[in-house]
């Protein structure tokens, strides 16, 4: 459930508060619909829960859409996803032909939906559906929310010539910008402060919620929250907390995750993430249901270190829920983060794991440093991170679209 | 009087696609790219991130000295007062010229940063929307200037007149400018010296309010000194202050 954007002013003051109400004052008139692949899980999906309502309060009409898919085809999207990251990792012939029959299979579906003024599309899966539905008067935009920095050739040869044909395409991190002649925007993803995962929470609560999970809540908590997948790392993470345990024995240790059900790995990551702990019962792994928001809220809460040690990132929104609690983070220097964590302003960003198990032994050692910097990090995040600067952005990424090509586009008073 | 119309502006923020590793490439792009990249670039942190100093304010600065090690380089760049310059090509030749002492040691100028820590050129498009406020006299303007979003001062005192009001920079900003046209040169004087660099964004309103308070107490005292007349002007001044200090 999201909060009405009233609830948001004083959070970021009257003065933005008014001026995302003015912009949105503009798009009067304007029909958008978002389009991805899952209704829940992962960051896409949440973002879309608090963004779309927020929209159509403020008068930008919205909706959105969900692609439905096979277990073949997404098999084949995940590939897709994991070379885009940069594995080497090829779509088969017979996963080319899944993704186009689900895409026509979608299109039929959904045509009558996707005839608006802006159709946004969420990453690889739907981004076929162009192909067959762009009407001449319409704006497509492609919003990529992966790591294409460094990506596997043959995956960026798939994907590329599709989003290629697109008005405009949005990347989080200005390194995955790629060779495409339409404007291409730079608008990082969001958290919302007032959603269960972020919003505060009674301290009994949190011990509460320590307790069911079995931690001790008077032992430091290192924490890392994500979904079961070799990219976050989560053997490193082990790895790194077992160096710094040896000078921080009272340590404690939490992989929180869960599945998505457009990720089919998930399964398979947990059984050697378990074997990795072994029988060390300062290592918790915890495979949280759906809609675990409060759970993981007073998890983050509870954490003296909040790790993100991915290998790869599209951004990394649990950065940025950490910062928002005031926690200190530790993480890696990879995709979205360095936006999030400015290295010895906001937090610590490493590149290693011996990187990694230093960083937590800095934070554990100098606790008031940690704190002054986890302070910077939540106004980083009021200013830059949360939901209403990404409502405010999405709206100024379709102001331009609509108004192509200039620098400078003034916008008038709306109609009365 | 000319009313003044209090305007705002948000950017979206675009990829140039352009990017660095090295002094050399960092040169070579900063010579190519759009001037609203190098604008986007020095400016982008005025706005907000008020726990940022002076000079981690500058990306080229930040990137030189954190991710090329170039501290030499970092502190030049970091180190420019954007008021010296009237244009963003006059930035520019500023930029270049605090690389250009490095080239001399080959090595050190092609010396390239580990692969992804490259500096990424980006560029902004802005949206100017009016605020809703306007003033047709000054105790309109200063009401105003009081209850506007930090970001409309920007927009007037920073980003309009160095981005977009033609060629060079007026030498005063929107808001003196309408002060100097509608007949108060002292004012206008004022707050065309202000440096809008020098601190956040609320802390910059406040130095334009306190440009009006002092005007506000010098006319109390020319007031008091005029309905004094009879007196010595010393006379009067003390009865001032004695006044002054019963806090009337």
């Amino acid at each position: 459930m999201s909060s009405p954007y009233s609830a948001y002013r004083p959070l970021i003051g009257g003065g933005e508060h008014d001026l995302i109400s003015r912009l949105a004052q503009r798009l009067k008139g304007t029909e958008t619909v978002m389009v991805n692949s899952t209704r829940d899980g992962g960051g896409v999906a949440e973002i879309l829960h608090n963004m779309v309502p927020l929209l159509n309060e403020l008068g930008v009409r919205t909706t959105w859409e969900v692609i439905e898919g096979r277990p073949d085809f997404f098999a084949a999207t995940k590939t897709l996803h994991n070379a885009l990251h940069g594995r080497p990792e090829a779509l088969t012939p017979e996963m080319v032909k899944a993704y186009w029959e689900v895409s026509e299979m979608n299109a039929e579906k959904l045509k009558d939906r996707l005839k608006k003024n802006l159709v946004f599309i969420h990453d690889p899966q739907p981004a076929g559906l162009l192909r067959h539905l762009k009407q001449g008067d319409q704006r497509w935009i492609y919003r990529c929310h992966v790591d294409v920095s460094s990506p596997f050739p043959p995956a960026w040869e798939f994907l590329g010539p599709i989003v290629s044909e697109y008005d405009a395409s949005v990347f989080s991190h200005p390194s995955f910008a790629q060779r495409m002649a339409m404007p291409q925007f730079l608008i990082a993803p969001s958290i919302d402060p007032l959603s269960d995962k972020n919003k505060p929470l009674p301290e009994e609560f949190i011990r509460h919620t320590l307790e069911r999970f079995g931690l001790d809540p008077r032992r430091p908590l290192i924490t890392q929250v994500s979904r079961f997948d070799k990219l976050k790392d989560p053997l490193g993470v082990i790895e790194a907390f077992k160096k710094a345990k040896r000078f921080h024995p009272r340590a404690q240790l939490v992989l929180a995750g869960g599945a998505a059900s457009d990720d089919p790995e998930s399964a398979h990551i947990l059984p050697a993430i378990q074997e990795a702990a072994g029988k060390d019962d300062s290592i918790h792994v915890l495979d949280l249901p759906p809609f675990s928001d409060l759970e993981i809220n007073a998890l983050q809460r509870a954490s003296a270190v909040v790790l993100q040690k991915s290998l790869k990132e599209g951004f990394a929104l649990t950065v940025s829920e950490a910062l928002w609690k005031e926690r200190p983070v530790v993480a890696m220097a990879v995709g979205g983060i360095p936006l999030q964590v400015i290295h010895g302003k906001t937090g610590y960003l490493v590149h290693t794991v011996e990187g990694t198990a230093a960083a937590i032994r800095r934070v554990l050692d100098n606790p008031l440093e940690a704190q002054a910097l986890a302070k910077n990090g939540r106004e980083h995040v009021r200013q830059n991170f949360i939901i209403t600067r990404h409502v405010r952005d999405y709206m100024s990424l379709f102001l331009c679209v609509l108004n192509p090509g200039r620098a400078v586009v003034r916008l008038a008073p709306p109609a009365a | 009087m000319k009313p003044f119309l209090f305007m705002t502006s948000v950017e979206a923020v675009q990829l140039t696609g352009r990017k660095a590793g090295s002094l050399l490439e960092l040169y070579l792009c900063l010579k190519e790219v759009e001037a609203s990249s190098l604008y986007h670039h020095t400016h982008r942190f005025y706005r907000d991130h008020s726990f940022l100093g002076p000079w981690d304010r500058s990306d080229f600065a930040l990137w030189a000295s954190q991710n090329l090690k170039e501290e030499e380089a970092g502190e030049r760049m970091g180190s420019l007062d954007a008021r010296d310059y009237r244009t963003l090509e006059d930035l520019r030749g500023a930029l270049l010229a605090c690389l250009e002492p490095l080239m001399v040691d080959k090595q050190r100028w092609i010396r390239r940063v580990p692969p992804g820590l490259e500096f990424h050129f980006c560029k902004a498009v802005s949206l100017v929307l009016p605020t809703g406020r306007s003033a047709r006299n000054l105790e309109g303007f200063l009401d105003a200037l009081e209850g506007v979003d930090t970001s409309c001062l920007y927009h007037h005192l920073i980003e309009a007149p160095l981005h977009y009001h033609g060629e060079e920079r007026p030498l005063a900003n929107d808001f003196s400018r309408w002060l100097a046209d509608s007949g108060f040169p002292e004012q206008a004087r004022a707050v065309a010296a202000i440096d809008p660099y020098h601190r956040d964004l609320e802390a910059l309103r406040e130095d334009l309010l306190s440009v009006f308070r002092k005007d506000h107490l010098k006319a109390l005292v020319r007031r008091v000194l005029d309905r004094a007349g009879r007196h010595s002007e010393g006379d009067a001044a003390a009865r001032w202050l004695q006044r002054w200090r019963k806090g009337d």
